[in-house]
C-alpha cells in the first residue's frame, strides 16, 4: 500500500539526487527570504482537545526534510501554518491548502509552502493545513478525521478575519489530489455536524481550488489508495455515496477552479469531469483546465508545459470572480 | 423549414454580437492596409456530386450574425504568413454557423489575421452549406471541400513556404463539426482525387465544437442541416466524431464554456474521453462563461478571453510555433 503511493510520488526522489545543491540553496534561501517574506505562524487546531481523539504515545512525529514529506506518522496535532499576505498588495482574500498524498501521507512543500508563497504574491493570505490522516490507532471514527480537521481550519480563519486582515466572505479552499478530496469535501459537506462547534461561524468555503483532485469514492473511477485509506476496504455503498463529493453538490457548493493533466495515471480525469457537470447541473460557476501533459503530483507545474500555466489561468479566474481586487479594511 | 429552426437557434445566441457587425465595417474600410489575401476556387468549377441550379445565388445576410449562405462555389481565403515572422505552420480554418450559413468574420478573417500574427499561414475555407438542391449527397459535402482544403494547401506547401507536415485543422461550432469530421474521416473516400496527397491534418483546434450527432448531446440545427430530421442510427454514429476516433486521429487543443447554452459541453468532453483512451495528446479549456460563439474572445471580458493565449502555449509546446 505504502510502496504504491512512495512510487507514484518517487519525482521528488530526484530532488535528493541533488541534495547537496538544494541544501546550499535552501540555506541562502532561508537567509534572504527570512526578512522579506512575511513570517509564517503555526495554529494549533484544536489546542489539545481533538475530537474523536484516541491517546497513542507510540504515534511519533515524522517529517522528511529532504523531500519535503510528511508521512502519515506526523500528523497527531493538527495545525494550520499561516503565511500572512504582504500588506502593500493584501487583497482580504485567504485560502485554506490542503496537501495531498492518498490520506496516506502529505506533499507539504510542492502542494503547500511553495503554493502559499505563489498565493502570497497574489495578495492573498494562505494558510497550509496540516489535517490528520485516517488511521484507527488515533481517532474513534478516521472517516470523518480530515473533515473535522478541515471544517475547522475554516471557522478559524473566518472567526480570526478581522484581526487577520481577511474579508470573512473571500475564504477559499484548495487542495491536491486526496487533499482535493478533502477541499471538495468541505464545499460539499460544510453543513455536516462532525463535532460539537463553539460557536455558529460558517465552515463553508466561498469558493474551491481543486488541483488534480480525487472526487469520487466510486470503484470505477476513484483512486484506490484513498479511498482505502479513508473508508477502509470493504465501505458500505452509503458511505461510497457520502464521500463522492460529485453526489454531494447542491446549489450551496461553492465556485470551483479546477486543473489536472489528461495522462494522470494515478487520480482518472472522470474525478473532475464529473464534479464539473455537477456544479453545471445546478449552475454554479466552474472552470475546468485539463492539460495534455503533466502526469500527476506535479505542485505548480513545469513552466516549459502547458500545465505550468494553470497557476496563471487560476489567477485570471480569481480575478474574474472578483477575489483579488482591493480590500478596504 | 430546417433554416427557420436553426436561426431561432442562433437568435438568442447571437443577438449580442451587434459589435461584430461595427467590426465587420472596419475591417471592409481597413481590407487593404494588412496581410494580402487571395481567394481560390476549391474545386475549379468542377465540384463534386454538385447539382447545377442557377436559381442558387450566394448571399452575405446580417441578420442577427454576419453570414454567408447558399455557397455552391466552395473557396479557399489565403492569408500567407509575414514574411519574416513564418513558422511553416499552416492552419485551415473553418468558421461555424449551424451548418446554415458560416460567420466568415468573426470566425474567419479576424482568426486567419490572429495566425497570422504567431507566423501561422491561414486558409479560410468557406466550405458549402448542406443543401439538397445543389448537391447529391448533402451529408458528405462539407466533409470533401475539408479534405480538398487540406490536400491543396499540402500540394502548394512548398510554393506557399508551409511545412507540409504542419498542417492544422481549425473549427469554431459546426465549424468545430467539420474539422474533427476532417481529423477523423481524413481517409475516407468521398471523391475521386487527382493525386495521393493525405488529407489528414497535423493537429486540430476545435472551438466550442459541435462533435456528436447523438440526440442527448448535439446541437439539433447543425444535426438536421446536415443529416436531416431522421436520420439512420448508423449515419449518426458515423458523424459523432467522439466515436470515430483512432490511433491516427491528429492531437487536438479544445476550448469550451460551460454555461454554453447552444453546444453542450459534453460534445467536448466525449472527444477529448475518447482521445485519452487512445492516448493521443489533447487539451481541453473549459470556461466558466462565455455561452457560446465569441470566436476569439476579444469583446469577452470573462476567463474565456485568454482561450487565444492558452492555444498559443499549446502551439508553442507542440512545435508548430516559435
Amino acid at each position: 500500500m505504502s510502496r504504491s503511493i512512495f512510487l507514484r510520488y518517487n519525482k521528488l526522489d530526484m530532488n535528493t539526487m541533488n541534495f547537496k545543491k538544494v541544501m546550499l540553496a535552501f540555506i541562502c534561501l532561508i537567509a534572504i527570504s527570512g526578512s522579506l517574506f512575511g513570517q509564517s505562524k503555526v495554529i494549533d487546531l484544536w489546542n489539545g482537545k481533538i475530537p474523536g481523539a484516541i491517546y497513542n504515545e507510540k504515534f511519533k512525529q515524522n517529517v522528511d526534510t529532504a523531500t519535503g514529506w510528511v508521512d502519515k506518522h506526523s500528523v497527531v496535532n493538527p495545525s494550520l501554518t499561516m503565511y500572512p499576505a504582504p500588506e502593500a498588495k493584501a487583497t482580504g482574500t485567504a485560502v485554506v491548502i490542503c496537501p495531498g498524498g492518498a490520506y496516506w501521507g502529505m506533499a507539504v512543500k510542492h502542494e503547500g509552502s511553495q503554493v502559499a508563497k505563489w498565493l502570497n504574491s497574489l495578495g492573498i493570505t494562505a494558510f497550509v493545513l496540516k489535517y490528520r490522516l485516517p488511521d484507527d490507532s488515533i481517532m474513534a471514527n478516521k472517516t470523518i478525521g480530515p473533515m473535522q480537521d478541515g471544517q475547522r481550519a475554516i471557522r478559524i480563519v473566518r472567526s480570526h478575519a478581522k484581526e487577520w486582515g481577511i474579508n470573512p466572505d473571500k475564504i477559499g479552499i484548495m487542495g491536491f489530489s486526496a487533499g482535493g478530496h478533502l477541499a471538495s469535501t468541505l464545499s460539499t459537506h460544510f453543513n455536516e455536524k462532525v463535532y460539537q462547534s463553539e460557536d455558529s461561524t460558517s465552515a463553508r468555503p466561498d469558493f474551491s481550488l481543486l488541483i488534480y483532485p480525487v472526487i469520487s469514492m466510486d470503484l470505477t473511477i476513484t483512486h484506490w489508495g484513498s479511498r482505502e485509506n479513508l473508508l477502509g476496504k470493504n465501505p458500505s455503498p452509503e458511505l461510497v455515496k457520502h464521500f463522492s463529493n460529485e453526489l454531494q453538490v447542491n446549489e450551496q457548493t461553492p465556485p470551483a477552479f479546477l486543473a489536472l493533466s489528461i495522462d494522470d495515471d494515478a487520480v482518472p480525469v472522470q474525478n473532475s469531469i464529473s464534479y464539473a457537470l455537477a456544479l453545471k447541473k445546478f449552475k454554479i460557476p466552474c472552470e475546468l483546465h485539463l492539460y495534455q501533459s503533466g502526469g500527476h503530483g506535479y505542485g505548480m507545474g513545469k513552466p516549459a508545459n502547458t500545465e505550468g500555466t494553470w497557476p496563471e489561468a487560476c489567477r485570471k479566474w480569481l480575478e474574474a470572480r472578483g477575489f483579488l481586487g482591493n480590500f478596504k479594511k | 423549414m430546417s433554416c427557420m429552426r436553426c436561426l431561432l437557434n442562433y437568435k438568442t445566441m447571437r443577438i449580442s454580437n451587434f459589435k461584430q457587425i461595427v467590426f465587420f465595417c472596419l475591417v471592409v474600410v481597413s481590407g487593404n492596409l494588412s496581410g494580402q489575401n487571395k481567394v481560390i476556387d476549391l474545386w475549379n468549377g468542377k465540384v463534386p456530386g454538385a447539382i447545377p441550379n442557377s436559381n442558387y445565388k450566394q448571399i452575405v445576410d446580417s441578420a442577427y450574425w454576419i453570414k454567408i449562405r447558399f455557397i455552391a462555389n466552395p473557396t479557399i481565403q489565403v492569408y500567407p504568413a509575414p514574411a519574416g515572422k513564418n513558422t511553416g505552420t499552416a492552419v485551415v480554418v473553418c468558421p461555424g454557423g449551424g451548418y446554415y450559413g458560416i460567420s466568415f468574420v468573426g470566425e474567419g478573417t479576424e482568426v486567419a489575421k490572429w495566425l497570422n500574427g504567431l507566423g501561422i499561414s491561414a486558409i479560410v475555407l468557406h466550405y458549402r452549406l448542406p443543401d439538397d438542391a445543389i448537391m447529391k449527397n448533402k451529408s458528405i459535402a462539407p466533409l470533401q471541400d475539408g479534405q480538398e482544403a487540406i490536400r491543396y494547401v499540402r500540394r502548394n506547401a512548398k510554393e506557399w513556404g508551409i511545412d507540409p507536415h504542419k498542417i492544422g485543422i481549425m473549427g469554431f461550432s459546426a465549424g468545430g463539426h467539420l474539422a474533427s469530421t476532417v481529423s477523423t474521416h481524413f481517409n475516407e473516400k468521398v471523391y475521386s482525387t487527382i493525386d495521393s496527397t493525405s488529407a489528414r491534418p497535423d493537429f486540430s483546434l476545435l472551438i466550442y465544437p459541435v462533435i456528436s450527432m447523438d440526440s442527448t448531446i448535439t446541437h439539433a440545427g447543425s444535426r438536421e442541416n446536415l443529416i436531416g430530421k431522421h436520420p439512420a442510427p448508423e449515419m449518426v454514429k458515423h458523424f459523432s466524431n467522439e466515436l470515430q476516433v483512432t490511433t491516427k486521429t491528429p492531437p487536438a487543443f479544445m476550448i469550451h464554456s460551460l454555461d454554453d447554452g447552444a453546444v453542450p459541453v459534453e460534445n467536448s468532453i466525449e472527444y477529448a474521453s475518447a482521445m485519452k483512451k487512445l492516448k493521443i495528446p489533447c487539451e481541453l479549456h473549459i470556461y466558466e462563461h462565455g455561452g457560446h460563439g465569441y470566436g476569439l474572445g476579444k469583446w469577452n471580458s470573462g476567463t474565456e478571453s485568454s482561450w487565444t493565449k492558452a492555444c498559443e502555449k499549446w502551439l508553442q509546446v507542440r512545435g508548430f510555433i516559435n
